[in-house]
């Protein structure tokens, strides 16, 4: 079937047109139409299948992924690039990062700065480290704006309660009513000049747990962005993610939020590239005692686990901002989420809330008034 | 098989909710050369619907382990013994059959002490064990029951549970615990998988009928 049609390019612009798809051409000019027949037809399966310089790149892309311990759990690195060999030197970077930063801000190591900061605070000023002071300092802020919901000073609740290297146990009232003496950020003093942190009341010290996989997680995505890499998406014990650029093809990093009472299950599923995920629940640290549930995260007010919250989960540009936050939200609930979520942009919560039956929960979604996102981001969030 | 074999065969039908769909096996006398006519060691496959499968695994000549049964999943391995179960949770990021090319799972923290080391099954009685005043207890029972001024009450085996049961439902007609097409499903397994272990062959059990 002739079509008739025929077109110009620019490199043959002199030369005699091409006639497309005919298959009919003879005689003398049967080799420059054979030739443009065939560079028509290359042309077309180039547009068909990959003359898309970015598909290209895409199709040369090496996928490599690597996990490792630390933190008191396993981080998950994807990272997308051109050469394996590189991809596994920036990943081996990014582990020793972490390494790093846990070998800092370890409560569980009495050698971190942390343990040592919490030994000698009391007794007097300690100098800190600049970035491990500007996490502190940061976590009390967070403190400040929930109004103790968020505490970096719940470490004595949490030894109390046994979830400090233990499966969890159910402390006295006289013995949380003495380790409540002991909880609070407003002992913790900083001198920003000086860089020096102090305790106002012996007792106190500081557990880094609620932000600290969050902050390892930003750090992390520093080094992946100064090393050039485009697309990752890295992940702190499933709780913290951050989603950078977006997969080969797709438009943002899947991630399924597990269902608190069925984890097997996803209670949401999100799309997101260039920001970060945390997720809080009561499901995986607790322990049962006379058929009632004692999770991990506790109401520093009260000294007892919260219990009106199975979840929360925050989406936002930073993630030592999304594990602090979910925490916080986690403590706080609804009424005071959305107060938060009024005066700071470019948040969104999941709140997985407990009904009255056990087998049900209800989902409340809140997001900032403000919504900027930062340029090439992109949030989904459907919580079917 | 039928001695030591049926006990895993009966956790595992009840767990797949299943009978298998075939065996294979191997096994011998290659040990306890005493004229014994039964292997002293076997190594049995069953294969269940679903890609599921169960191995057992019995040695004579080898008590490190003892019994139990480890049921392993995409969650996580439960180990169970008498008295006594651990959960360690599996550290999976991802979604298994997700269609997306990168599709991730995100949950509040998975410690490396749930993976590592495992979670008990039963924290109650794991804590109640530990407490400084029920060991006492523990001992001060023992000391008046050998004095014979107390009556130790050992807890029920399952032996007895198993006798209550069946007595109750002679006397009461209550529904059995364990019914008999429980215990051919158990049988027809333990007859199976001696015919794999004998033949070295696969043998399937036989199509129900639609």
């Amino acid at each position: 079937m002739d079509h008739g049609h025929t077109r110009r390019f620019p490199d043959q612009a002199g030369g005699p047109p091409c006639s497309a798809f005919t298959g009919r051409v003879a005689g003398p000019r049967s080799s420059s139409l054979l030739a443009c027949w065939l560079t028509e037809l290359s042309l077309l399966l180039l547009l068909m299948f990959g003359a898309s310089p970015l598909l290209r790149a895409a199709d040369s892309l090496v996928r490599y992924e690597a996990s490792h311990r630390a933190m008191g759990t396993t981080f998950t690195l994807v990272v997308y690039g051109q050469k394996r060999a590189y991809l596994q030197e920036v990943t081996a970077q990014v582990f020793q990062e972490i390494d790093d930063l846990d070998d800092q801000m370890s409560n569980y190591k009495p050698e971190s700065e942390l343990s040592s900061i919490n030994r000698e605070a009391a007794r007097h000023a300690v100098m800190v480290e600049p970035k491990l002071f500007r996490l502190i300092q940061e976590s009390l802020e967070y403190s400040r704006a929930s109004d103790g919901a968020f505490d970096i000073t719940v470490g004595p609740l949490m030894k109390a309660w046994g979830f400090f290297r233990g499966q969890g146990r159910l402390p006295s009232k006289s013995e949380l009513a003495n380790v409540l003496k002991r909880i609070g950020y407003q002992h913790v003093k900083l001198d920003t000049s000086a860089h020096t942190i102090r305790f106002d009341t012996p007792g106190i010290e500081i557990d880094l747990g609620a932000i600290a996989k969050g902050y390892a997680v930003d750090r992390a995505v520093k080094i992946l962005r100064d090393n050039g890499i485009r697309r990752a998406l890295i992940s702190g014990g499933t709780s913290s993610l951050y989603a950078l650029g977006s997969p080969p093809g797709e438009r943002g990093w899947k991630i399924s939020v597990r269902n608190p009472l069925d984890t097997s299950k996803a209670a949401c599923v999100l799309r997101l590239q260039n920001f970060s995920l945390a997720v809080s629940g009561d499901y995986e640290k607790f322990f049962k005692l006379g058929g009632k549930v004692y999770a991990h995260i506790m109401d520093p007010h009260t000294g007892m686990p919260v219990e009106n919250m199975l979840s929360t989960s925050v989406v936002s540009p930073s993630a030592t901002d999304s594990d602090a936050l979910s925490t916080s939200f986690y403590v706080e609930g609804p009424g005071a989420v959305r107060h938060y979520l009024a005066h700071y942009p470019n948040l969104t919560a999941v709140l997985f809330l407990p009904e009255a039956s056990a087998h049900a929960f209800k989902r409340v979604v809140l997001k900032s008034s403000v919504t900027r996102l930062p340029a090439g981001s992109f949030v989904s969030i459907d919580c079917h | 098989m039928a001695e030591l074999a049926s006990h895993q065969v009966d956790v595992a039908n009840w767990a797949f909710e299943s009978e298998p769909i075939s065996v294979v096996g191997t096994g011998g006398i290659d040990y306890w050369k005493d004229g014994r006519e039964v292997c002293d060691n076997v190594e049995v496959i069953f294969r269940y619907p679903g890609g599921r499968k169960m191995l057992y695994s019995s040695i004579l000549y080898n008590a490190h382990f003892g019994f139990n049964e480890q049921i392993m999943g995409d969650h996580g391995t439960l180990i169970i013994t008498i008295g006594k179960g651990m959960y360690y949770r599996e550290a999976a990021a991802k979604v298994s059959n997700g269609k997306a090319k990168e599709n991730w799972w995100a949950g509040a923290t998975v410690t490396e002490q749930a993976v590592q080391k495992g979670i008990p099954l039963f924290p109650e009685e794991a804590q109640r064990q530990q407490g400084f005043l029920d060991r006492e207890m523990l001992y001060a029972k023992r000391w008046l029951a050998s004095m014979g001024i107390y009556e130790y009450e050992e807890p029920h085996d399952p032996k007895w549970s198993e006798l209550s049961n069946f007595m109750a439902s002679i006397r009461d007609g209550k529904p059995i615990a364990c019914p008999l097409d429980v215990g051919m499903a158990d049988a027809r397994a333990v007859i199976y998988g001696n015919r794999a272990v004998d033949t070295g062959t696969t043998v399937d059990w036989p199509q129900k009928e639609a």
